[in-house]
């Protein structure tokens, strides 16, 4: 849909498409100055046209602009990971990653043709940079909610009369629940949270974001020449002698990271397997129509 | 086993008793087909966040299935848990008046077209359906742990039939 509209000869979508140009190049470039430029040029045509549709009676197209204006802010939080990464503000990639996936997940439920435009291709390549940080625990909030209301309606969303469903989309806006009279019951630490900016630090320091740990987002950001290469990290255990390790103590963590003391572990191996990561770049993808 | 099959002794007269719900609440849940049966977290009765909105896609896409929640509508308080997994409160029927393969169709379809997931992200289904067969006077509980995938393959297996026998 996204792209058949931006494909038409007739305007605001002729200028969309124009911008939409202008930011695949950018970005193509790193630009991410540029990149925020024209998204401010297109979220004001989009807001604009949001309108006029709203007041010609036009839901469909009011929708329309709506799924638009995310595929380009994914494009804008797409190019700020890329800037973070190479800037090596790792903490704020993180955060850009979560904000695309989050994107993502709307343009999957509302675009048809998420693969066929392939915007499955940059899902894949987050999904792939993400096994590059060291986080695999997160802060989860467990609480429970007096108050919702809808953000279309203004009704209680357990109100009968409220027909909206979060995640629909209404006139242009996507309905929301916002929550009131929240008592938190606690904080769960889990492996698969709904929400991953929240990830912390195990004790022994080792999820922290260092420059031991984060070598391979150094790596990626610097060989990558464009953000459309499909990206391909593969773990596997490189063999190191063990005389690599003879300053270790008895009581340290084994380099192999299986959690054990050294001691315990592989220090009467000849060699040790060491985890060890190979990114590969396949070939580019374009996005929107193939 | 992702599937525990139990009896169970929930009674929804005694349930909306002992929530001390107000007459006009238990008429309106008396006339419902299927009705969300709250949790107990703490000293309070609270129904999980998802099934608020499963009520209401089910209200859109099933309009003759009358969804109704076991409590005071004033007093109707939402669980979160902010987990990847979906959690969803125990709904109740009673076997001659909805199939369950309807009700699962509606879950599977609720999550497939409203809850997409991205490459990597698990998603697991914890939700339990309260069958009562009037007939025979007994009540089975189906407690659904695991993949979302599999929730449709795994009550297909079933039949009320041979359960109730």
């Amino acid at each position: 849909m996204i792209f058949d509209l931006l494909s038409l000869k007739i305007e605001p979508f002729y200028s969309l498409n124009q911008l939409n140009v202008k930011i695949l190049d950018a970005l193509r470039q790193f630009n991410h100055k540029e990149v925020i430029e024209y998204e401010i040029q297109v979220q004001s045509i989009i807001t604009d046209n949001k309108k006029i549709s709203i007041t010609k009676k036009d839901e469909t197209q009011a929708n329309n602009f709506f799924i638009i204006s995310l595929y380009f802010k994914m494009l804008l939080h797409y190019s700020a990971l890329w800037d973070a990464m190479r800037d090596k503000k790792y903490q704020e990639t993180w955060f850009y990653i979560q904000d695309c996936n989050d994107i993502l997940r709307l343009l999957k439920n509302f675009e048809h043709d998420y693969n066929n435009y392939n915007l499955i291709e940059i899902e894949y390549n987050l999904f792939e940079i993400e096994k590059l940080f060291p986080f695999t625990f997160f802060n989860s909030a467990e609480m429970i909610c007096g108050k919702s209301t809808c953000s279309i309606c203004r009704r209680d969303t357990s109100n009968p009369e409220c027909i909206h469903i979060p995640g629909e989309l209404y006139w242009g806006k996507m309905a929301q629940q916002e929550m009131g009279d929240i008592k938190f019951n606690g904080i769960a630490i889990l492996r698969n949270p709904k929400d991953k900016r929240c990830a912390i630090t195990t004790v022994d320091g080792k999820e922290k974001l260092s420059e031991d740990n984060t070598k391979g987002l150094l790596l990626l950001a610097t060989k990558i020449s464009s953000p459309y290469y499909k990206i391909r990290i593969i773990e596997t255990k490189q063999k190191e002698p063990i005389f690599k390790f003879k300053d270790l103590k008895k009581d340290d963590p084994c380099p192999c990271q299986s959690g054990k003391k050294f001691y315990q572990c592989c220090s009467r191996k000849k060699r040790i397997g060491i985890p060890h990561m190979k990114i590969f770049f396949d070939d580019e993808f374009k996005i929107g129509h193939q | 086993m992702p599937l525990i099959i139990t009896d169970t002794d929930i009674d929804l007269e005694l349930f909306m008793n002992n929530l001390s719900l107000e007459d006009s609440t238990k008429e309106r849940i008396r006339n419902g087909r299927i009705i969300i049966l709250p949790e107990k977290v703490g000293e309070n009765y609270t129904i999980y966040n998802d099934t608020l909105n499963l009520k209401k896609y089910i209200n859109m896409t099933q309009k003759d299935l009358n969804v109704q929640i076991c409590m005071d509508t004033k007093k109707i308080t939402t669980y979160h848990l902010h987990s990847g997994d979906l959690w969803f409160s125990t709904l109740y029927f009673i076997s001659t008046e909805i199939g369950l393969p309807l009700i699962i169709g509606i879950i599977s379809s609720y999550i497939y077209d409203k809850l997409k997931k991205l490459k990597g992200e698990a998603q697991t289904i914890h939700i339990k359906i309260v069958i009562k067969d009037k007939k025979k006077n007994k009540t089975k509980m189906f407690s659904f742990d695991g993949p979302s995938e599999d929730i449709k393959d795994t009550f297909k297996k079933i039949d009320l039939n041979t359960i109730f026998k």
